[in-house]
């Protein structure tokens, strides 16, 4: 029977070979789209839940403003404290926030280039990296050890069983190595290539005010979280009383990689983009489920013979399915195909280390999805075509002619279309919107002029020596003015409370904070809007003064805030007083997901942050010859520089992303779906060819015959707009309302993606029309 | 009316030429009914093709309503076909998504006529032709001598001087075929020319004058009581 099925397939393929390319193309792209997304979403899913005891690994978080505002980074006193008061966490540790680059030197004094992280010696215990030499336990204890990967390893020493030797770091400590673990693997957030302990890091790792590490803790068997949670809630704050309260809880662990504290976060996109797949998939198997409908006459012979002489219901069904499974198989075989050719290219796109290996290491998976839409593409074919009854079939009233089953098969195909244009439509919108917003932030007035700035992370070295730096980039002449920070502009970084005489207390919120120098308000073009901005003039701007945005006079709600003075850091290690001297116009320091929120600055001479104004042409050579000048002045060090603008894109990654993708499936759903169409048009002009031999006779012309064939064409797709468009406003306003700053779903866009999947589908009926209007009506009334 | 001299009409495939007419002389009057007799394969349709626009002759000439249409376009044949010529076909050639209504109503659709004026004259002819009460109906829904009616009805709607049957009764049984030759001759008493292509002696007496074909060739032309022969 099973070669019956074959062969059958094999005839219809061979007789109709249109028909078989366009309803495998539209499976193997739909299934390729959806195999790419699954192996990615397998990919982030999996991202640190290798861990033993998953369930019990938390990373400690905190929430400021009653769930406001809410941060991960912790302050280096915490961990000790929370394993010494705290029986139910049986383990923590410390983790730097970023890895740090480090020249370690082998016993033969080469130097590599690696990257590092401060841990305590809990981290094994919470965390399972195996060691391929040495033990957990002992591994972190002394302040001297070091943990290395096994690449690493490697790469010293050329060998993996190290145990012993000892590596010099560029400043001059010695470590020695006291375990070696295997590289982690591809799916952790929690990077390193080498580890030491937190201990080395210095005093600002046992303070209470600065929050400047990561905090991992594991809990004892049977302890609730929420319980703990509630427990280390004051830690902070009872350490740090009048400073911005921060209330501590547990956010577990296998959370971190998709779930942002804030909510949100890359779960968003992985649901969005599940979402896709399942839509492109649709549309593939309406595609299939269209094209086999409109195509049961031809097989109205084989169905009534069959059933003649014996077959049940069950076993056409049985077969039509196979069929449609077959056909699914050989999709999914073109698929992985597809799919080996671009996985590299997304895992580029995406940034995420998806491998070929992937495919085959999820084919379990994958082979479900492909074989899940060879049952649903073929579920209502073969449904409608084993409902035939026989003697309808065989008999001169084709079911196909017969009033109902006729109007109900052409029906169900309509709102099949209906369906794909409708996708279509929003697919459109989106990435139309998408594409809208983006241009809309690159755009958008930030406060200050970011054309033409570029921006130098200083090297350590050269920090104390800004203005050695400043005068000779100063001697370029495409840079017209210079000026250091201590922090990025681009991002909100560190912030802190204040007190000023008059303050409410429900007046409590976070207030963001930078050093500038004199040079500032020049390089950033930007203006005071009261009192005077940090001058040279006056000597006390170095230690008492400060400087504050528009946003925080109106969030301390004052009406004269010049001369007024305020309490930094009450009540801490950095409390200070400072009297404002100015206020400066609102600019932005975050992405434009935020508002301009309280900022305060102060006057520095020295800063990491080296800001440059410069001029037009040439751009490229001029951040070349940056980089060299800076380099003559600390020949041993990296120099990062680049345009603030390309450091501002950053902020949009995942935005940038989504659209890229977004545009991607979208150009392919219209194709599948114009695939669809074309299929089903040929058919129907085939089908009609009397129909319209008839009209022709009866005096229409081309014009009125490639208006009936089309007119449908434009009904089907009016209503897909009318349908899609609410659907897909309502979508992308929510969208944009993650933004603070934001552009609109305008009418113009949604009329203009209906208009453009309109014309593109009138585009792929045009030529089967033609056909089918030109032809000689007596050969289609002649053979009755 | 019709007036042809030496209209010949030639099939080409690849490698084989079919001569379909031979040098047909044939002349009919306004008011006429023509019956064209003669075996399968001898031009009778072919014949009606070219006399109703269908198809263009390869040699000859052909008036048409005092019209020499032997070298129209396409385009030319179709006008003048749409305001002057009717077509009845042994299959009905209805068209199964219209409703009756909407298959007769077609020819004045092509024609530009008015929907308000459409409409009117569409239900007359329903009424007339007695499937006032079947107008909502499919083609598949009504009986063969029903659909034949819904078919003269369509052919006549545009009121054309000349109705082309190609053998009308064909697919139907006496009592209906009897029915449809009723309405031909009614439409014939009224001014209408009809040439009608039929097997049947008995149908062909219905017209006035009988043409035999053989071979592509006028073999006969009788008037009368001769021509039921």
């Amino acid at each position: 029977m099973f070669r019956n099925w074959i062969k059958v397939v094999w005839q219809h393929t061979k007789k109709h070979p249109g028909y078989a390319v366009i309803n495998v193309a539209g499976l193997a792209v739909g299934l390729a789209i959806a195999l790419l997304i699954f192996l990615w979403v397998q990919l982030e899913l999996s991202v640190d839940r290798f861990h033993e005891q998953l369930d019990s690994l938390f990373l400690v978080a905190f929430s400021c403003e009653g769930d406001r505002y809410f941060g991960g980074a912790t302050v280096g006193a915490t961990a000790t404290h929370l394993r010494e008061t705290n029986p139910e966490i049986t383990h923590a540790t410390r983790w730097s926030l970023t890895p740090f680059w480090q020249r370690l030197r082998n016993a033969n004094d080469v130097p590599f280039s690696c990257s590092g992280r401060y841990a305590d010696p809990d981290f094994f215990e919470i965390f399972s990296f195996p060691f391929v030499a040495g033990s957990p336990d002992a591994a972190l204890i002394d302040p001297s050890s070091i943990v290395i990967t096994e690449s690493l390893a490697q790469k010293l020493f050329g060998k993996t069983n190290v145990l012993g030797e000892t590596v010099r770091e560029e400043g001059g400590s010695v470590f020695m190595v006291t375990g070696v673990v295997a590289d982690p693997p591809p799916n952790t957030k929690l990077t390193f290539e080498f580890l030491v302990p937190a201990e080395t890091g210095g005093e600002i790792f046992n303070q209470w005010d600065i929050k400047c590490l990561q905090t991992y803790v594991k809990l004892a068997a049977g302890a609730d979280p929420k319980q703990v949670s509630a427990g280390i809630r004051d830690v902070y704050n009872d350490h740090n009383p009048g400073a911005y309260p921060n209330d501590y809880y547990l956010s577990p662990l296998k959370d971190q990689h998709l779930h942002d504290l804030s909510g949100g976060g890359r779960i968003v996109y992985i649901l969005v983009f599940s979402a896709l797949a399942v839509a492109v998939l649709l549309i593939a198997c309406i595609n299939f489920m269209n094209l086999a409908t409109a195509r049961a006459e031809l097989r109205f012979k084989e169905i009534g013979v069959k059933k003649t002489i014996g077959a049940t219901r069950g076993e056409l069904a049985l077969q039509f399915l196979g069929e449609s499974l077959l056909i699914s198989m050989v999709a999914f075989v073109l698929a992985v195909v597809l799919v080996e050719w671009t996985l590299p290219f997304l895992a580029d796109l995406v940034r995420m280390p998806l491998q070929l290996n992937m495919v085959w290491s999820n084919l379990p998976g994958l082979l479900a999805i492909a074989l899940a839409t060879g049952v649903i593409a073929g579920s209502y074919p073969a449904f409608y075509l084993s409902s035939l009854k026989p003697l309808a079939v065989l008999g001169s009233r084709r079911p196909g002619r017969t009033v109902t089953s006729h109007f109900r098969a052409a029906m169900i195909r309509k709102v099949l279309v209906v369906i794909q244009f409708s996708v279509s439509i929003i697919f459109l919108v989106a990435i139309v919107v998408i594409i809208r917003q983006l241009d809309y932030l690159r755009d958008m007035d930030l406060g200050y002029d970011r054309d033409h700035l570029a921006v130098v992370n200083l090297p350590r070295p050269l920090v104390p020596k800004t203005e050695i730096v400043k005068t000779e980039l100063l001697q370029h002449a495409s840079i017209s003015t210079a000026s250091v920070s201590s922090q990025t502009v681009a991002r909100w970084s560190s912030s802190f409370g204040i007190d000023w005489p008059g303050k409410l207390a429900d007046q409590v919120f976070d207030v963001g904070y930078n050093e500038i120098d004199h040079d500032f308000l020049e390089t950033f073009g930007l203006e005071m809007r009261a009192g005077r901005f940090f001058s040279r003039e006056f000597s006390t701007d170095l230690r008492g003064s400060c400087v504050v945005n528009q946003a925080l006079v109106r969030a301390m709600g004052v009406t004269d805030p010049v001369g007024l003075e305020i309490t930094i850091s009450p009540d801490t290690s950095f409390e200070s007083k400072a009297t404002i001297i100015g206020v400066i116009q609102d600019f932005n320091t975050e992405s434009a997901h935020s508002r301009v929120r309280p900022f305060l600055m102060r006057l520095t001479s020295t800063g990491s942050y080296l800001w440059l104004r410069v001029s037009g042409h040439n751009l490229g050579t001029t951040l070349g010859s940056i980089r060299t000048t800076v380099k003559e002045l600390a020949p041993n060090s990296y120099v990062g520089c680049r345009l603030l603008n390309d450091d501002l894109g950053g902020l949009y990654t995942i935005e940038k992303l989504t659209g890229l993708v977004i545009a991607l499936i979208t150009s392919l759903a219209v194709f599948i779906s114009c695939l669809g169409l074309l299929g089903l048009t040929a058919f129907t002009a085939e089908q009609r060819t009397k129909e319209i031999g008839i009209r022709k006779v009866l005096g229409a012309e081309v014009r009125d015959i490639l208006q009936l064939l089309m007119r449908e064409v434009v009904i089907l797709v009016a209503i897909a707009g009318l349908i899609a468009c609410p659907i897909a406003y309502l979508v992308m306003s929510r969208w944009l309302e993650t933004f603070a700053f934001r552009t609109t779903v305008s009418l113009q866009v949604l009329f203009a993606a209906t208009i453009a999947v309109l014309v593109l589908a009138l585009l792929t009926v045009f030529r089967q029309a033609r056909r089918a209007a030109v032809i000689n009506p007596i050969d289609a009334i002649r053979y009755e | 009316m019709i007036k042809t001299r030496s209209m010949t009409k030639i099939f080409r495939t690849d490698d084989v030429e079919t001569t379909a007419l031979r040098e047909i002389d044939l002349e009919i009057e306004k008011g006429d009914f023509v019956s064209v007799m003669g075996p399968s394969g001898c031009g009778k349709s072919t014949l009606l093709h070219v006399l109703g626009l269908l198809d263009s002759p390869t040699a000859g000439e052909y008036q048409l309503l005092g019209e020499e249409v032997s070298g129209y376009s396409e385009q030319q044949r179709s006008a003048l076909r749409k305001r002057s010529v009717g077509f009845v076909f042994q299959s009905f050639n209805l068209i199964d998504e219209l409703t009756v209504f909407d298959n007769v109503e077609l020819p004045l659709v092509y024609q530009r006529v008015a929907a308000k004026q459409r409409q009117q004259r569409v239900e007359e002819l329903l009424e007339r032709f007695g499937l006032g009460t079947r107008r909502n109906h499919y083609p598949q829904q009504l009986s063969g001598g029903q659909q034949q009616r819904v078919a003269v009805a369509r052919a006549m709607v545009g009121g054309p001087q000349l109705i082309l049957a190609d053998e009308p009764t064909g697919n139907l049984d006496s009592v209906h075929g009897q029915e449809v030759m009723d309405y031909l001759v009614e439409l014939n008493d009224n001014g209408t020319t009809i040439v009608m292509v039929t097997h049947s002696p008995t149908y062909a007496a219905y017209g006035r004058r009988t043409v035999n074909l053989f071979d592509g060739q006028v073999v006969a032309d009788q008037t009368g009581v001769a021509a039921q022969v």
